[in-house]
Protein backbone atom coordinates (compact mmCIF):
# COMPACT_ATOMS: atom_id res chain seq x y z
CA UNK A 1 0.00 0.00 0.00
CA UNK A 2 1.27 3.71 -1.26
CA UNK A 3 1.81 6.18 1.52
CA UNK A 4 -1.35 8.11 0.33
CA UNK A 5 -3.28 5.31 0.02
CA UNK A 6 -2.59 4.56 4.14
CA UNK A 7 -2.97 8.36 4.92
CA UNK A 8 -6.41 8.53 3.27
CA UNK A 9 -7.62 5.68 4.92
CA UNK A 10 -6.32 6.99 7.92
CA UNK A 11 -8.12 10.07 7.32
CA UNK A 12 -10.87 8.35 6.36
CA UNK A 13 -10.76 6.70 9.74
CA UNK A 14 -10.22 9.24 12.03
CA UNK A 15 -13.20 11.35 10.17
CA UNK A 16 -15.77 8.32 10.77
CA UNK A 17 -14.25 7.82 14.73
CA UNK A 18 -14.83 11.38 15.07
CA UNK A 19 -18.41 11.32 13.63
CA UNK A 20 -19.29 9.22 16.17
CA UNK A 21 -21.87 10.38 18.42
CA UNK A 22 -21.98 8.66 22.43
CA UNK A 23 -18.73 10.72 23.96
CA UNK A 24 -20.30 14.42 22.64
CA UNK A 25 -23.62 13.29 23.96
CA UNK A 26 -22.34 12.51 27.46
CA UNK A 27 -19.97 15.34 27.17
CA UNK A 28 -22.84 17.82 26.75
CA UNK A 29 -25.06 16.58 29.56
CA UNK A 30 -21.92 16.38 31.97
CA UNK A 31 -20.80 20.06 31.36
CA UNK A 32 -24.26 21.13 31.42
CA UNK A 33 -24.90 19.95 35.21
CA UNK A 34 -21.13 20.60 36.42
CA UNK A 35 -21.43 24.06 34.95
CA UNK A 36 -25.20 24.77 36.80
CA UNK A 37 -23.59 23.14 40.03
CA UNK A 38 -20.53 24.50 39.80
CA UNK A 39 -18.52 27.40 38.58
CA UNK A 40 -17.57 27.99 35.14
CA UNK A 41 -13.67 27.26 36.16
CA UNK A 42 -14.19 24.37 38.31
CA UNK A 43 -16.55 22.91 35.13
CA UNK A 44 -13.81 23.88 32.74
CA UNK A 45 -11.24 21.82 35.25
CA UNK A 46 -14.04 18.57 34.94
CA UNK A 47 -13.98 19.20 31.41
CA UNK A 48 -10.43 19.03 31.22
CA UNK A 49 -10.25 15.59 32.92
CA UNK A 50 -13.12 14.28 31.07
CA UNK A 51 -11.37 14.68 28.07
CA UNK A 52 -8.08 13.33 29.29
CA UNK A 53 -10.33 10.36 30.09
CA UNK A 54 -11.05 10.25 26.86
CA UNK A 55 -7.38 10.31 25.34
CA UNK A 56 -6.43 7.82 27.91
CA UNK A 57 -8.90 5.05 26.34
CA UNK A 58 -8.04 5.76 23.03
CA UNK A 59 -4.00 5.98 23.81
CA UNK A 60 -4.37 3.06 25.44
CA UNK A 61 -6.39 1.24 22.58
CA UNK A 62 -3.98 2.79 19.85
CA UNK A 63 -1.09 0.95 22.07
CA UNK A 64 -2.46 -2.13 22.97
CA UNK A 65 -3.68 -3.19 19.34
CA UNK A 66 -0.42 -1.69 17.90
CA UNK A 67 1.66 -4.04 20.40
CA UNK A 68 -0.70 -7.43 19.84
CA UNK A 69 0.21 -6.94 16.24
CA UNK A 70 3.58 -5.73 16.27
CA UNK A 71 3.47 -9.19 18.43
CA UNK A 72 1.81 -11.45 16.12
CA UNK A 73 3.44 -10.40 13.05
CA UNK A 74 7.05 -10.53 14.48
CA UNK A 75 6.87 -13.28 16.84
CA UNK A 76 5.44 -15.68 14.43
CA UNK A 77 6.02 -14.52 11.20
CA UNK A 78 5.21 -17.60 9.33
CA UNK A 79 1.53 -17.41 10.72
CA UNK A 80 -0.87 -17.39 7.59
CA UNK A 81 -2.73 -13.90 8.22
CA UNK A 82 -3.78 -13.80 4.80
CA UNK A 83 -7.59 -13.92 5.93
CA UNK A 84 -7.69 -11.03 8.58
CA UNK A 85 -7.75 -8.66 6.21
CA UNK A 86 -10.36 -9.47 4.68
CA UNK A 87 -12.18 -10.32 7.99
CA UNK A 88 -11.33 -6.73 8.85
CA UNK A 89 -13.14 -5.54 5.52
CA UNK A 90 -15.93 -7.44 5.90
CA UNK A 91 -16.34 -6.11 9.72
CA UNK A 92 -16.60 -2.24 8.36
CA UNK A 93 -18.95 -3.62 5.86
CA UNK A 94 -20.72 -5.50 8.33
CA UNK A 95 -20.66 -1.73 11.01
CA UNK A 96 -21.92 -0.05 7.92
CA UNK A 97 -25.13 -1.67 7.88
CA UNK A 98 -25.62 -2.01 11.51
CA UNK A 99 -24.63 1.71 12.06
CA UNK A 100 -27.46 2.64 9.28
CA UNK A 101 -29.98 0.72 11.08
CA UNK A 102 -28.87 0.87 14.79
CA UNK A 103 -27.00 3.67 15.36
CA UNK A 104 -29.58 6.13 16.18
CA UNK A 105 -32.49 5.40 17.10
CA UNK A 106 -36.01 6.03 15.63
CA UNK A 107 -37.38 8.84 17.75
CA UNK A 108 -37.73 12.42 17.75
CA UNK A 109 -34.48 12.60 19.58
CA UNK A 110 -30.91 11.40 19.08
CA UNK A 111 -31.22 8.67 21.16
CA UNK A 112 -28.08 6.06 20.42
CA UNK A 113 -28.48 2.30 19.87
CA UNK A 114 -27.17 1.59 23.44
CA UNK A 115 -29.71 -0.60 25.82
CA UNK A 116 -31.36 1.93 27.60
CA UNK A 117 -30.52 0.43 31.21
CA UNK A 118 -26.92 1.59 30.46
CA UNK A 119 -28.01 4.92 28.66
CA UNK A 120 -29.75 5.59 32.21
CA UNK A 121 -26.84 4.80 34.13
CA UNK A 122 -24.51 6.95 31.88
CA UNK A 123 -26.81 9.79 32.03
CA UNK A 124 -27.34 9.45 35.80
CA UNK A 125 -22.90 9.49 35.97
CA UNK A 126 -22.76 12.40 33.93
CA UNK A 127 -25.23 14.23 36.00
CA UNK A 128 -23.59 12.95 38.97
CA UNK A 129 -19.96 13.94 38.41
CA UNK A 130 -18.95 15.36 41.54
CA UNK A 131 -15.00 15.12 41.36
CA UNK A 132 -11.86 15.24 39.09
CA UNK A 133 -11.57 11.56 38.93
CA UNK A 134 -15.46 11.29 38.42
CA UNK A 135 -14.74 12.74 35.23
CA UNK A 136 -11.57 11.53 34.09
CA UNK A 137 -13.54 7.82 34.74
CA UNK A 138 -16.99 9.51 32.90
CA UNK A 139 -15.03 10.11 29.85
CA UNK A 140 -12.70 6.49 30.09
CA UNK A 141 -15.75 4.44 30.59
CA UNK A 142 -17.91 6.25 27.60
CA UNK A 143 -15.81 5.61 25.60
CA UNK A 144 -16.07 1.91 26.13
CA UNK A 145 -19.75 1.99 25.57
CA UNK A 146 -19.01 2.56 21.35
CA UNK A 147 -16.37 -0.09 21.47
CA UNK A 148 -18.19 -1.89 19.15
CA UNK A 149 -17.47 0.58 16.43
CA UNK A 150 -14.33 2.13 17.80
CA UNK A 151 -12.19 -1.43 17.51
CA UNK A 152 -11.97 -2.08 14.01
CA UNK A 153 -11.46 1.90 13.44
CA UNK A 154 -8.58 1.37 16.22
CA UNK A 155 -7.42 -1.68 14.24
CA UNK A 156 -7.28 -0.62 10.96
CA UNK A 157 -5.68 3.12 12.16
CA UNK A 158 -2.83 1.00 13.31
CA UNK A 159 -2.72 -1.15 10.40
CA UNK A 160 -2.20 1.87 7.55
CA UNK A 161 0.09 3.57 10.07
CA UNK A 162 2.16 0.55 10.04
CA UNK A 163 2.68 0.90 6.05
CA UNK A 164 4.55 4.12 6.38
CA UNK A 165 8.02 2.39 6.29
CA UNK A 166 10.42 5.14 5.11
CA UNK A 167 8.70 8.03 7.85
CA UNK A 168 8.31 8.34 11.63
CA UNK A 169 4.78 7.00 12.45
CA UNK A 170 4.22 8.51 15.73
CA UNK A 171 3.28 11.73 14.66
CA UNK A 172 0.34 9.73 12.96
CA UNK A 173 -0.38 7.85 15.51
CA UNK A 174 -0.83 11.28 17.79
CA UNK A 175 -2.99 12.77 15.60
CA UNK A 176 -5.33 9.66 15.07
CA UNK A 177 -5.37 10.12 18.58
CA UNK A 178 -5.96 13.50 19.30
CA UNK A 179 -8.83 13.64 16.50
CA UNK A 180 -10.57 11.31 18.53
CA UNK A 181 -11.33 14.33 20.72
CA UNK A 182 -12.11 16.57 18.18
CA UNK A 183 -16.18 16.39 19.11
CA UNK A 184 -16.11 16.69 22.64
CA UNK A 185 -13.34 19.64 22.18
CA UNK A 186 -16.04 21.35 19.30
CA UNK A 187 -18.72 21.12 21.91
CA UNK A 188 -16.57 22.66 24.57
CA UNK A 189 -16.11 25.83 22.28
CA UNK A 190 -19.80 25.98 21.74
CA UNK A 191 -20.37 26.23 24.85
CA UNK A 192 -17.61 28.82 25.46
CA UNK A 193 -18.85 31.05 22.47
CA UNK A 194 -22.78 31.29 24.32
CA UNK A 195 -24.44 27.96 23.08
CA UNK A 196 -26.24 25.84 25.83
CA UNK A 197 -27.36 22.32 26.21
CA UNK A 198 -30.79 23.50 24.06
CA UNK A 199 -29.01 24.82 21.19
CA UNK A 200 -26.37 22.57 20.81
CA UNK A 201 -29.22 19.52 21.18
CA UNK A 202 -31.49 21.56 18.49
CA UNK A 203 -28.24 21.86 16.23
CA UNK A 204 -27.41 18.34 16.84
CA UNK A 205 -31.26 16.94 16.19
CA UNK A 206 -30.99 19.03 12.70
CA UNK A 207 -27.58 17.20 12.32
CA UNK A 208 -28.74 13.71 12.78
CA UNK A 209 -29.95 12.67 9.10
CA UNK A 210 -26.59 14.28 8.18
CA UNK A 211 -24.66 11.54 10.75
CA UNK A 212 -27.01 8.61 9.74
CA UNK A 213 -25.76 8.41 6.10
CA UNK A 214 -22.09 10.11 6.99
CA UNK A 215 -21.28 7.06 9.38
CA UNK A 216 -22.24 4.12 7.48
CA UNK A 217 -21.17 5.60 3.82
CA UNK A 218 -17.89 6.87 5.81
CA UNK A 219 -17.48 2.35 6.68
CA UNK A 220 -18.54 1.65 3.36
CA UNK A 221 -16.06 3.61 1.80
CA UNK A 222 -13.61 1.86 4.01
CA UNK A 223 -14.68 -1.37 3.35
CA UNK A 224 -14.77 -1.20 -0.89
CA UNK A 225 -11.21 0.56 -0.52
CA UNK A 226 -10.02 -2.45 1.28
CA UNK A 227 -11.75 -4.79 -0.69
CA UNK A 228 -10.49 -2.93 -4.23
CA UNK A 229 -7.04 -2.73 -3.19
CA UNK A 230 -6.73 -6.67 -2.34
CA UNK A 231 -5.99 -5.59 1.42
CA UNK A 232 -3.38 -4.17 2.55
CA UNK A 233 -0.39 -6.25 0.99
CA UNK B 1 -49.82 14.67 44.95
CA UNK B 2 -46.19 15.30 44.98
CA UNK B 3 -44.46 14.33 48.45
CA UNK B 4 -42.14 17.37 49.71
CA UNK B 5 -38.93 15.60 49.14
CA UNK B 6 -40.14 15.22 45.63
CA UNK B 7 -40.37 18.96 45.19
CA UNK B 8 -37.50 19.54 47.40
CA UNK B 9 -35.80 17.98 44.43
CA UNK B 10 -37.33 19.00 41.65
CA UNK B 11 -36.76 22.87 42.78
CA UNK B 12 -33.21 21.59 43.22
CA UNK B 13 -33.15 20.31 39.94
CA UNK B 14 -34.72 22.81 38.04
CA UNK B 15 -32.11 25.76 39.59
CA UNK B 16 -29.47 23.42 38.39
CA UNK B 17 -30.64 23.25 34.88
CA UNK B 18 -31.49 26.69 34.99
CA UNK B 19 -28.05 28.06 36.32
CA UNK B 20 -26.76 25.50 33.21
CA UNK B 21 -28.51 27.40 30.93
CA UNK B 22 -27.53 30.55 31.65
CA UNK B 23 -30.01 31.74 34.12
CA UNK B 24 -29.60 34.05 36.58
CA UNK B 25 -30.18 32.93 39.75
CA UNK B 26 -32.79 35.48 40.84
CA UNK B 27 -34.58 34.61 38.22
CA UNK B 28 -33.88 30.84 38.36
CA UNK B 29 -35.73 31.19 41.94
CA UNK B 30 -38.42 32.87 40.67
CA UNK B 31 -39.17 30.76 38.04
CA UNK B 32 -38.35 27.49 39.72
CA UNK B 33 -41.04 28.47 42.46
CA UNK B 34 -43.59 29.67 40.01
CA UNK B 35 -43.19 26.41 37.66
CA UNK B 36 -43.51 24.17 40.90
CA UNK B 37 -46.23 25.38 41.95
CA UNK B 38 -47.92 24.81 38.31
CA UNK B 39 -46.76 21.41 38.65
CA UNK B 40 -48.12 20.92 42.14
CA UNK B 41 -51.52 21.90 40.61
CA UNK B 42 -51.41 19.18 37.64
CA UNK B 43 -50.71 16.18 39.62
CA UNK B 44 -53.11 17.27 42.34
CA UNK B 45 -55.81 14.98 41.39
CA UNK B 46 -53.37 12.02 40.35
CA UNK B 47 -52.55 8.65 42.38
CA UNK B 48 -50.06 7.67 40.19
CA UNK B 49 -47.07 9.82 38.68
CA UNK B 50 -44.26 8.61 36.59
CA UNK B 51 -41.06 10.42 36.12
CA UNK B 52 -42.32 11.37 32.55
CA UNK B 53 -45.79 12.56 33.86
CA UNK B 54 -43.16 14.75 35.81
CA UNK B 55 -40.93 15.88 32.78
CA UNK B 56 -43.61 17.06 31.09
CA UNK B 57 -45.51 19.01 33.41
CA UNK B 58 -41.99 21.24 33.62
CA UNK B 59 -42.06 21.49 30.24
CA UNK B 60 -45.35 23.03 29.54
CA UNK B 61 -45.19 25.12 32.46
CA UNK B 62 -41.12 26.13 31.93
CA UNK B 63 -42.31 27.03 28.69
CA UNK B 64 -44.28 30.04 29.43
CA UNK B 65 -40.95 31.46 31.42
CA UNK B 66 -38.10 29.98 29.23
CA UNK B 67 -38.08 28.11 26.22
CA UNK B 68 -34.96 26.38 26.61
CA UNK B 69 -35.67 25.67 30.12
CA UNK B 70 -38.48 23.74 28.67
CA UNK B 71 -36.99 21.98 25.62
CA UNK B 72 -33.95 20.70 28.45
CA UNK B 73 -37.03 18.68 30.29
CA UNK B 74 -38.90 18.26 26.96
CA UNK B 75 -35.60 16.02 25.47
CA UNK B 76 -34.86 14.91 29.37
CA UNK B 77 -33.86 11.08 28.81
CA UNK B 78 -33.59 11.46 24.44
CA UNK B 79 -30.30 12.63 24.41
CA UNK B 80 -28.82 9.23 24.19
Amino acid sequence: MSFFTSLSILILVSLIQASLQLVPSIFMIFYHYASGKKSRKNADSLALFFLLGVETFATIMFLSIYSIYYSVFFNFPSIELKIFPWVLAGITLALSIVSFFFYFRKSNGTELFLSRKLAKNLLFRAKSVKTRSDAFALGFFTSIGELIFNLPLFVLAVVSINQFNDIPRSPFASLFIIASAIPVISIFAMYHAGYNLAEIERRRIKDKTFFRFVIPLGFLLLAFSLFSMGVFK
Amino acid sequence: MIDETVLKELSKDLKINMKGLGIPVGAAEAFADKILSDVKKSTKNKKIITEADLNRFISVSAKKYNKDLAYVYKIRGKII
